[in-house]
C-alpha cells in the first residue's frame, strides 16, 4: 500500500516536473540559468545551471550564446591547492533521471571573447546542444556571486 | 518545600550561573583561535620584488608594512575560481568594516602575457575600488610565486582560448611585518577569511 502510495507521489511529481518542463516533450529541464557579473576588462564570462535528465541518459555538448567570440563547456578541477581549467570536449553528462550540475567551483560554460560587460540583472539567452534532446535556449540572468 | 531544600536549591543555581559565566565568557579569552587555513611560520619576509601595479606605479610587497597583506595569485582570463575568490573577499572586507582599511587586497598575475596594468586595474575595480592587481615580467612573478609557495604553469588550451593558466588557487595572508602567516583553501567562506583576517588586524 504504501509503496503504491509512494509511487503515485514520484508520479505526480514527474508529470508537474514535465508540466513544467520549458523544452516540452524532450524532458530535459535547465534550472536557474544565470552568468556572473563580468566588467569589459574581463575577457571571458561564465554561465551555470542544473540541467535536470530526461529518461534517457543524455550529454550536453555545445553552448553558443551571440555575445561570446567563442563558448567552450569546461570543468574547474581543483588537485592539492591548484586549479586547473579543463575543457570537457566530449560534453558533461546528464544521466537519466539524474542531473548536470554546472556551478561555481565546478562544470561551467565558459563564453570567451565576451563582446559586452555582463551587468547585473542583465539577461543573456544561451542555447544549449544535447546529444539527443532538442536544442533548446535558455535565458541566463546575470548576478553578482 | 523544606528551609534546607530552599539552600540547596539556591547553592546550585549560583553554581549554574556562575560555570555559565566561566564557559561563556572567562574561557574562550584562554583557549587559541582556531584558524581556517594552515597557519605558516615563514621565517622568509615579503620580497623587494618590483611589481607593476595601477597607474604606472612600482609595487613591492614591502612597501605594506602595517597593514595586513591578502595575496591571491590569479589572472582574469579565468571565469570561473578567480572571480569566485575576489568576490569573497569583497564580502569579507564588508565584513570587516572599518577594519578593513587595514588590508591590501593584491592580486599577483599568474597571466602577465595577457594581463597588462591596465586590464589588471579596471578588473579589479569590478570587484572592489581598494584591490590593486600587480604584473611584472616572467622573472618578478617567478620570484614572487616560489616566497610564497605558489605553482603556475601555462597549458595549452584550445584554438579559442589559446592557453590557460593552472595556478595556486589558496588566499595567503601575511601579516603586518610582512611574513605569510596563513593560507586559506578556495573552498573557505568569506565569513572564515573575515574572522582570521580579525585576528590578524587586532
Amino acid at each position: 500500500m504504501k509503496r503504491h502510495a509512494l509511487f503515485a507521489v514520484v508520479l505526480a511529481l514527474s508529470l508537474l516536473a514535465g508540466a513544467c518542463s520549458s523544452s516540452g516533450s524532450d524532458g530535459i529541464v535547465v534550472d536557474d540559468p544565470w552568468g556572473r557579473a563580468s566588467p569589459m576588462a574581463a575577457n571571458n564570462g561564465v554561465f551555470y545551471m542544473t540541467i535536470e535528465g530526461s529518461n534517457v541518459d543524455d550529454r550536453l555538448v555545445a553552448a553558443y550564446a551571440s555575445v561570446c567570440g567563442a563558448t567552450e563547456l569546461h570543468q574547474t578541477i581543483m588537485t592539492d591547492g591548484v586549479m586547473r581549467m579543463q575543457h570537457a570536449e566530449t560534453g558533461i553528462e546528464i544521466p537519466a533521471g539524474g542531473e548536470a550540475v554546472l556551478a561555481p567551483g565546478g562544470y561551467h560554460v565558459m563564453c570567451i571573447n565576451k563582446d559586452v560587460e555582463f551587468k547585473t540583472g542583465d539577461i543573456i539567452p544561451v542555447t544549449l546542444t544535447f546529444e539527443k534532446a532538442e536544442m533548446q535556449t535558455v535565458d541566463a540572468e546575470i548576478r553578482e556571486g | 518545600m523544606t528551609r534546607t531544600l530552599k539552600i540547596v536549591l539556591g547553592a546550585l543555581a549560583g553554581v549554574v550561573v556562575i560555570g555559565a559565566v566561566a564557559y561563556f565568557f572567562v574561557l574562550p579569552q584562554f583557549v587559541p583561535y582556531v584558524f581556517h587555513g594552515q597557519t605558516i611560520q615563514s621565517n622568509q619576509a615579503a620580497p623587494s620584488v618590483e611589481l607593476d601595479g595601477p597607474n604606472g606605479s612600482t609595487v613591492r610587497l614591502t612597501d605594506y608594512e602595517g597593514q595586513v597583506v591578502v595575496l591571491y595569485f590569479g589572472y582574469t582570463f579565468c571565469p570561473d575560481v578567480c572571480p569566485i575568490t575576489l568576490s569573497k573577499l569583497d564580502r569579507a572586507m564588508d565584513i570587516l568594516g572599518d577594519k578593513a582599511e587595514d588590508v591590501q587586497v593584491i592580486m599577483v598575475s599568474v597571466d602577465p602575457l595577457r594581463d597588462t596594468p591596465e586590464v589588471l586595474e579596471q578588473y579589479m575595480a569590478h570587484f572592489n575600488p581598494d584591490f590593486i592587481g600587480v604584473t611584472g615580467d616572467a622573472d618578478a612573478v617567478d620570484r614572487i610565486a616560489t616566497v610564497y609557495g605558489v605553482y603556475y604553469e601555462a597549458a595549452e588550451g584550445s584554438e579559442a582560448t589559446g592557453y590557460l593558466v593552472n595556478h595556486t588557487a589558496t588566499v595567503m595572508i601575511v601579516d603586518k611585518d610582512g611574513y605569510l602567516k596563513l593560507v586559506l583553501p578556495f573552498e573557505g567562506t568569506a565569513e572564515e577569511m573575515a574572522a582570521d583576517l580579525g585576528y590578524f588586524l587586532r
